[in-house]
């Protein structure tokens, strides 16, 4: 890798790599993307580059979203997040149940409130997460209130919902 | 009186209220007790929102050989990449070894190629005057900091770039300090092979288009234009290499992409090159033996899918 690429991902790759995995729920997808990510990054040094980096993930994110079904998707959640080893403690299975409580209230927000969230989550600014996403910085604190919001309160209702039937 | 916007509520909380705009909306919040009410409910909102999205760690994956180095490359060279990053560093893949011992007859079927295949004119492109590359983007920006003391759950993965000596930001340091060398190599060699101006990047074909409106905001379209013609150093033209000769100059070992048969190796100073023919032209996997590890990259001709080069590397083996 050069140099000006190398110190790039010496700086993001770890950030990148988690921003997609809470995107799409699989930790090797999120590894494949940041990779192409960054061999684009090779072609061509961004100027800009966290914001340009994770635009361009974020890009490669929603083409696949949208050349597969929803129903795959789902299936690869369940298979990169469950164990492999038998009969996880209680501790673990109530983490595991929380996890997947969280990433259902994620997918209940649009994908603009969802990518923010995430991004703020990596210790995006909001010049960042504006130039990032192309919205107006102007938007950026309604973004993430509404964000935030509906994940705590989608969350909630998923709790209330797993005690219900528990 | 008309309270402060929700949105203003959490710019104020994540600090990122310009210091101009603060004076009236702290003014604001001193005189009105409903929306310092409002303030702590959404502060609350912001630090348990911040925590849900904290639980999503980032789950143990095979990526990076953990290897302690002393210092990271320095961002001193000016240079339009042509090669695609590879997951095969210093990876754990399990497979068959191919040792010096290992000569059969796709060795000698690699010597009748190498002695029959001419090698690229390389003179002609090692004379291109490098371009000048006006607008190469500058030191990556400051790690960044968080912006509130309310989003650090005792349950939260540490940001590695916010924490100095860390051993995850570490092991990305020993992948690219020593990808850095190798890449200089494959980048020449890859200008050498195709005879273009054009950086030879299967990622960056097709899916560039998809990349342009994100690219498009963030890029100024001329200085793209001026890194992808600039050229690379002046390296020694690639050498024909026995098999038995560039295991031993690996230390041992020589990576392939399992399934593909090589076209021919070649040894271009301290990088052996895999090549192999595929419908757009040919695939290069370069490695060296660095710091007693193999760093190798993989390399495509364009044109070639992004997808087939994301499954080539993960079928890359010892």
């Amino acid at each position: 890798m050069s140099g000006p690429v190398a110190e790039l991902f010496a700086q993001y790759y770890e950030s990148l790599v988690r921003m997609l995995y809470r995107r799409t729920g699989d930790r090797d997808r999120a590894e494949e993307i940041a990779q192409e990510t960054f061999a684009r990054a090779v072609a061509a040094p961004p100027r800009n580059p966290r914001p340009w980096l994770f635009a361009v993930a974020l890009n490669l994110v929603r083409e696949e979203a949208r050349r597969t079904t929803r129903r795959d998707r789902r299936l690869v959640l369940y298979r990169a997040e469950q164990p492999e080893h038998a009969a996880p403690p209680d501790e673990l299975l109530d983490r595991e149940e929380r996890v997947g409580q969280v990433r259902a209230a994620l997918d209940t927000l649009n994908q603009r409130d969802r990518e923010a969230l995430l991004l703020k989550a990596e210790g995006f600014n909001y010049d960042e997460i504006a130039a990032t996403l192309g919205l107006a910085r102007g938007a950026i604190g309604t973004t993430l209130a509404r964000a935030r919001r509906r994940l705590v309160e989608a969350y909630r209702a998923g709790e209330d919902n797993s005690d219900v039937a528990s | 009186m008309s309270h402060l916007e929700e949105g203003v509520l959490h710019a104020l909380l994540d600090g990122e209220i310009p210091s101009g705009e603060l004076p009236p909306i702290q003014a604001h919040l001193a005189g009105c007790a409903e929306c310092r009410a409002r303030l702590e409910a959404e502060r609350g909102l912001l630090g348990e929102a911040a925590g849900l999205v904290e639980l999503l760690e980032l789950p143990a994956g095979e990526a990076v050989a953990p290897r302690r180095i002393a210092a990271r490359a320095p961002w001193t060279r000016r240079l339009a990449w042509a090669a695609s990053i590879v997951a095969a560093l210093g990876l754990g893949y399990a497979g068959r070894g191919w040792r010096v011992s290992d000569v059969r007859t796709p060795v000698q079927a690699l010597a009748r190629t190498n002695a029959a295949t001419p090698q690229p004119d390389a003179a002609r492109e090692l004379a291109k005057a490098p371009e000048p590359s006006a607008d190469l983007p500058a030191p990556a920006p400051p790690a960044p900091k968080p912006t509130h003391a309310s989003r650090r759950p005792a349950a939260a993965a540490p940001p590695p770039q916010r924490e100095p000596g860390n051993p995850v930001a570490e092991q990305r340091q020993v992948k690219v300090a020593a990808e850095t060398r190798l890449e200089e190599t494959v980048a020449a060699a890859n200008r050498v092979d195709s005879g273009t101006a054009r950086p030879a990047t299967a990622a960056a074909v097709g899916s560039e288009r998809a990349a342009a409106p994100a690219l498009g905001r963030l890029q100024d379209a001329g200085a793209l234009k001026q890194l992808r013609g600039a050229s690379p150093p002046l390296l020694a033209p690639a050498e024909p290499i026995s098999l038995p000769d560039a295991v031993r100059r690996l230390g041992g070992s020589l990576r392939l992409v399992e399934g593909l048969v090589p076209l021919r190796l070649e040894a271009q100073g301290q990088t052996v090159r895999v090549v192999y023919a595929v419908a757009q032209g040919e695939l290069v996997l370069s490695q060296q033996l660095i710091d007693g590890r193999i760093v190798a990259v993989l390399s495509a001709p364009p044109g070639f899918p992004a997808d087939s080069l994301s499954k080539l590397r993960a079928r890359v083996r010892e």
